[in-house]
């Protein structure tokens, strides 16, 4: 499975990286003039943390967030093993945000959900990545030899 | 030099590919050029690796959303601001300079920059004919106007804006944006940006002050050329690429510097067989032509001909990419707007040595020159349009209105293609169109400005409308470069003899392929005046609603006029109704 | 290999996952005294406010044991362990033989004595049909009483007051949700509870329930009378040992459990409710009754169970709830009972946030309003990390896990997991 990865020495904090994931992830637009004025706000799913540091979800091996989520609206894709949010069923319990090791789950009370990367599970490649005018962001395999063993059910939950 | 786009990507990321004519066009691709002489080397640049304009752009894309939408401030150490649209953090400049106020500014850093680039024109040309540089031909009138020149900067008091109706004078001075001195007008607008507790609609107002200033020095910098040089006649010119010599050597003349220099450069190569042309930049400086080679989005193509010897560079809309072109050709490059000048009369003999001297050492450098020209009649002013058949034509129902098609290329759209199909539906609905700098540049390349094609082009009304005013019209008139104010004084002409306000004609200005900031001051000062304005690419003001609607609704109330900023994709045709639309108003 | 897990909710379900992901063919057979599989207990209360339907109450879908070839016995309690014959024994009296048994039967209310609790209207609130219970009569209660100044009351009162219902809510202590919150943070809360219109008393306790089969009100103990058609009782939760009272199964607050989550006794294992570990803030063992522990305790069992190492640091306990648009997260300690702790508070108009810290290592915390990355503090506080050096960073609005790195970098024994190491393309050297 691939991640995203950071080279913290190229990032230039120009925030293209969240600019764009939340005109095209976040936004309902898709486009740049619309999707900087609607309501409820678009909310970006990458965040730059420190002082050079885009920060996604680390889809771990062993999803803290899914193990908390009491409805099961964490989700995994045993296609790719991909961690998302099934937004239809999401109570804004903020348990996942309470587990999440990195602090990547945004919790937003204009959408009334848990906001999180899904490393642009529909489309064929992450924007982020694709943006970044540095090119600070790879998407790389996950290290040799980590397979996740949590478990996913044999079809799509 | 296929640029591959990854899925799920917004239709904002247009990737540019150079392809053959006859080859299947994707529904994402967009040509580079309308102009074959253009295509004819672009295949080379990608297979030499050539970097050009194209390339820079697709390279850059996509651009900074924030600078996009005029979210963004420089303007000090504490910055670099955005207001970010989707954090609340970050969301006020660190001033407190809101969204607004943001894009507000954004708009104001444009006129400024574009009404200082006419003022700095006018400046060096007056400089050079108060220190005698040259003889004028009627001296008279040039110390007049030299005299009004210097009135405009202390304290704005000058003959040539008083040629406005006086209602719209009037108008200007009760919002206070009747522009008094360089000071007020122009220095006070630029520190509107330092800060300061303003709303939006006033910092508009500024801003439009500033793009008048700009205004006048375009007039006073047609009338001292007039005086200085002499009239223009409208002449059959040839452009494109097809026109440069093989054999003798060429100078070209790059943007626009002294009028002056031109002509010395023009008299120190006379009889010398050496070929003096240009690149944006105006080509009539009387008894000379210079012939327009090419316009600005691809400057940087006749270097690839090889038969340039030498270009002449000023400052104002030349690309810096040209030096390292030039290298590769082993073409001379020559700035004018250096420190330690020197006179003009030096300067240009020293130019012309040169540019011998590079000839000689280009000998086997290899010329290739495409076989494409088009001839054109360009130079049409106020003196040989009769302004009262336009008028009685408007009033009578034979064209729909007038549109005044300005900017020049932007390498966002395909070059010339914009320009050339407004202009060519314009024409069939019977819109009197006039045209001036680069976009004449554009519409002559593919024929619109050859008295030939005329009727073909033109529905009924307009064609009996042009062959009244004279007998070698064609579709589009010229008014000259976008040094002069010859659309100006045109404009001026028809209200006096039909004794109306701007706003009372059915006129519209249109910038299809707008890009220097001078276009946006040329944009603030048309609107100001009373004539909608249409503009594209959208100025960087969207991220502001509050600015978008005050270039619409209250420019209208204080002009009677919008200047629209339009970000939908929009195909040609749907752009003309819209123009046309503007005009039945 | 026979499994048999007793317990069909978090924990027996996220046994099942981790038994499946290493043995896929051996028999599972699951007990639930309950008739409805896999329904999330902590949604009960949403349920409640009508913000989902029945159906959405379930965590994993329907097909769940059919998927994972789980023989399901639901409605079946079961009533004994019998460890030397390795069987378990149901209601009905049959008996089920067992080579790895996972307890996992949760915890039930418990009971509060005072008179005219049997009335109809008096409601518990632990599992699906008392929720539905107060569903179906939710048209037609006008003033509910909750007594109880905890989670799940306070929940269900939000839900019924969402619902229209006028709400009041008596407790004992000084303030509510005095188990995780401290005076200011739940001054905070009651004060937008109170905006809202439910009415909160505190240091209160009710004596009566009065009315005659159906309630019609309660007697406080200062004498006045509240009428009111319905009473949730939240006064906390017991784990159900029942089962294994004649064993030699050790019980503490709950059935103890080693790093394993193995039972004193071999083959027995033990996760959720009713499990009493080693609680990571406190330095002592204990029960903490939570969903995510319930599933994470799950899961270490089910692993052990299968024959894969697993081991399990401990619980702590944490909650989360948002009312009215105000969030609030809590965790570990947060009623200082002693010495040897530090805590630091930043109280603003809209937020606040404390820190326990004990010999520099986080040991609790609450975060009201400005909850985001508070993940970050958990993984702090379960991993032990002494944290002195970054007090005001956690501190802040500007808290991330970048600037935190060089800490974990020099606790690196303690941060294994793959995903602290591919964050990066390049070694981690300098902060900028």
């Amino acid at each position: 499975m691939k991640v995203i990865k950071v080279d913290p020495e190229k990032c230039t904090q120009c925030h293209t990286c969240d600019l764009w994931c939340g005109i095209e992830i976040g936004s309902v637009g898709k486009e740049l003039n619309e999707a900087i004025h609607e309501n409820p706000q678009p909310v970006p799913r990458v965040h730059i943390e420190g002082s050079n540091f885009p920060l996604h979800c680390r889809h771990c091996e062993v999803a803290p967030c899914i193990g908390a989520c009491p409805n099961g609206t964490m989700r995994r894709d045993p296609a790719t093993g991909l961690v998302y949010v099934y937004e239809p069923t999401c109570i804004a319990c903020w348990m996942c945000v309470m587990v999440c090791p990195f602090g990547i789950i945004a919790p937003s009370s204009s959408l009334h959900a848990a906001v999180k990367c899904d490393r642009c599970r529909n489309m064929e490649y992450p924007i982020c990545v694709d943006v970044c005018p540095t090119k600070a962001l790879v998407l790389e395999e996950r290290e040799e030899g980590a397979t996740w063993y949590g478990y996913a059910p044999s079809r799509s939950f | 030099m296929e640029i591959s786009k990854p899925k799920g990507l917004p239709y904002k990321f247009i990737c540019r590919v150079y392809h053959e004519k006859g080859e299947k066009e994707m529904d994402f691709v967009q040509r580079k050029t309308a102009d074959r002489a253009v295509d004819h080397f672009l295949k080379e640049a990608a297979e030499k690796e050539i970097p050009l304009v194209w390339d820079r752009y697709e390279g850059s894309l996509p651009q900074c959303g924030f600078c996009e939408t005029g979210l963004n401030c420089r303007d000090c150490l504490q910055g670099p601001c955005i207001s970010h649209p989707f954090k609340d953090q970050n969301k006020v400049g660190i001033c407190g300079k809101d969204k607004d106020i943001l894009g507000v500014h954004s708009f104001v850093r444009l006129v400024v920059q574009g009404a200082m680039g006419y003022l700095d024109q006018l400046a060096d040309f007056a400089k050079g004919v108060e220190t005698r540089e040259g003889s004028p031909k009627h001296k008279q009138e040039a110390v007049k106007i030299i005299k009004d020149i210097q009135s405009m900067l202390r304290d704005g008091d000058t003959d040539v804006m008083k040629k406005f109706p006086k209602a719209l004078i009037d108008g200007w001075k009760a919002t206070g944006i009747y522009p008094d001195g360089v000071a007020n007008a122009l220095f006070k607008v630029s520190q509107k940006l330092d800060g300061g507790i303003g709303d939006v609609e006033e910092t508009l107002l500024w801003a439009f002050k500033g793009a008048l200033m700009g205004c006048a020095a375009q007039m006073l910098q047609g009338r001292l050329k007039a005086a200085v040089l002499g009239d223009t006649a409208p002449t059959s010119v040839e452009v494109n690429l097809g026109v440069l010599p093989k054999d003798t050597p060429v100078i070209l003349l790059y943007g626009h510097f002294s009028p002056l220099l031109k002509q010395k450069i023009a008299d120190a190569a006379k009889g010398k067989k050496i070929k003096v042309m240009g690149v944006c930049t105006d080509p009539f400086i009387p008894p000379y032509i210079f012939v327009p080679v090419t316009n600005y989005g691809s400057q940087e193509i006749p270097l690839m001909t090889g038969a340039v010897d030498l270009i002449v560079t000023g400052d104002q809309c030349v690309n810096p990419s040209l030096a390292e072109l030039a290298k590769i050709w082993k073409t001379e490059v020559v700035p004018t707007e250096v420190l330690n000048r020197g006179d003009l009369s030096s300067f240009a003999k020293e130019i012309v040595e040169k540019a011998q001297e590079a000839f000689k050492d280009r000998s086997e450098v290899s010329r290739d020159i495409p076989n494409v020209k088009e001839s054109g009649v360009m130079g049409f002013s106020t003196k040989n349009i009769d302004g009262k058949k336009v008028v009685e034509a408007i009033q009578g129902g034979k064209i729909k209105g007038i549109a005044i098609l300005a900017g020049c290329n932007n390498v966002k759209f395909t070059q010339d293609q914009e320009i050339v199909s407004l202009a060519r539906e314009l024409l069939k609905k019977d819109v009197f169109c006039i045209s001036e700098g680069c976009a004449s540049v554009s519409l002559a390349k593919l024929g619109l400005l050859n008295p030939k094609q005329r009727d073909a082009n033109c529905g009924k009304g307009l064609s009996s409308l042009l062959s009244s005013l004279g007998k070698n019209i064609p579709a589009v008139v010229d008014l000259g470069s976008c040094e002069n104010s010859g659309v100006t004084d045109f404009l001026l002409s028809m209200a006096s003899v039909g004794k109306k306000q701007f706003k009372e004609f059915p006129i519209v200005a249109c910038f299809p392929e707008a890009n220097r900031t001078k276009a946006v001051a040329r944009a603030a000062w048309t609107v100001a005046m009373g004539i909608p304005t249409y503009f594209w690419p959208y100025l960087p003001v969207t991220g502001s609603p509050k600015t978008v609607e005050a270039l619409g609704k209250f420019c209208e109330e204080k002009f009677g006029a919008k200047l629209h900023v339009i970000t939908q994709k929009m195909e040609y045709k749907e752009k003309v109704d819209l123009l046309v639309k503007a005009l039945e108003r | 290999m026979r499994y048999i897990i007793i317990g069909g909710s978090a924990a027996g379900i996220s046994a099942v996952e981790a038994i499946r992901s290493v043995d896929r063919t051996s028999p599972i057979e699951l007990f639930s005294s309950e008739g409805t599989p896999f329904y999330s207990r902590v949604l009960l209360s949403y349920y409640i406010a009508g913000a989902i339907t029945k159906d959405e109450l379930h965590f994993r879908p329907l097909e769940f044991f059919s998927e994972n070839k789980v023989t399901a016995h639901l409605g079946q309690r079961v009533e004994r362990v019998l460890p030397d014959s390795k069987t378990i024994r149901t209601e009905d009296g049959r008996e089920y033989p067992y080579d790895k048994l996972l307890i996992a039967t949760g915890s039930s209310p418990k009971i509060l004595d005072i008179p005219g609790k049997d009335k109809k209207g008096v409601v518990v609130m632990r599992n699906i049909d008392h929720a539905q219970e107060i569903v179906n009569r939710v048209e037609e209660i006008k003033t509910a009483c909750v007594l109880g100044g905890g989670l799940i009351g306070l929940r269900t009162g939000y839900a019924l007051s969402v619902r229209g219902v006028r709400v009041k809510i008596i407790v004992k202590s000084s303030h509510v949700l005095s188990q995780m919150l401290d005076r200011e943070s739940a001054e905070m809360i009651q004060g937008t509870m109170r905006e809202h219109g439910i009415d909160i008393r505190t240091g209160r306790d009710a004596v009566e329930i009065v009315g005659k089969e159906s309630v019609e009100g309660i007697i406080l103990d200062d004498g006045e009378r509240i009428n009111c058609q319905l009473i949730i009782i939240g006064k906390g939760v017991q784990p159900n040992v029942d089962l294994i009272s004649s064993t030699q199964i050790k019980v503490n607050e709950g059935i103890v459990a080693d790093e394993t989550m193995r039972t004193n006794l071999p083959d027995i294992y033990v996760a959720g409710d009713v499990a009493e570990t080693y609680d990571l803030s406190t330095g002592r063992m204990g029960v903490n009754a939570i969903w995510p522990c319930a599933f994470e305790q799950g899961r270490v069992a089910g692993l052990n169970m299968a024959g894969k190492k697993a081991k399990y640091n401990g619980s702590f306990r944490m909650n989360s709830l948002d009312f009215y648009g105000l969030p609030v997260i809590s965790m570990g300690i947060t009623r200082i009972d002693g010495n040897g702790f530090q805590q630091v508070q930043r109280k603003t108009k809209n937020t606040y946030r404390k820190l326990v810290l004990k010999d520099g290592c986080i040991v609790g915390a609450i975060l009201v309003g400005q909850v985001q990355k508070a993940g970050v503090l958990a993984t702090l506080l379960k991993k032990r990390v002494n944290v002195s050096d970054y007090v005001p960073f956690l501190m802040s609005n500007k808290i991330n896990f970048a600037d935190l790195l060089p800490l974990m970098k020099d606790n690196k024994e303690k941060f294994t997991e793959v995903e602290y190491r591919e964050l990066s393309q390049r070694p981690l050297a300098s902060k900028r």
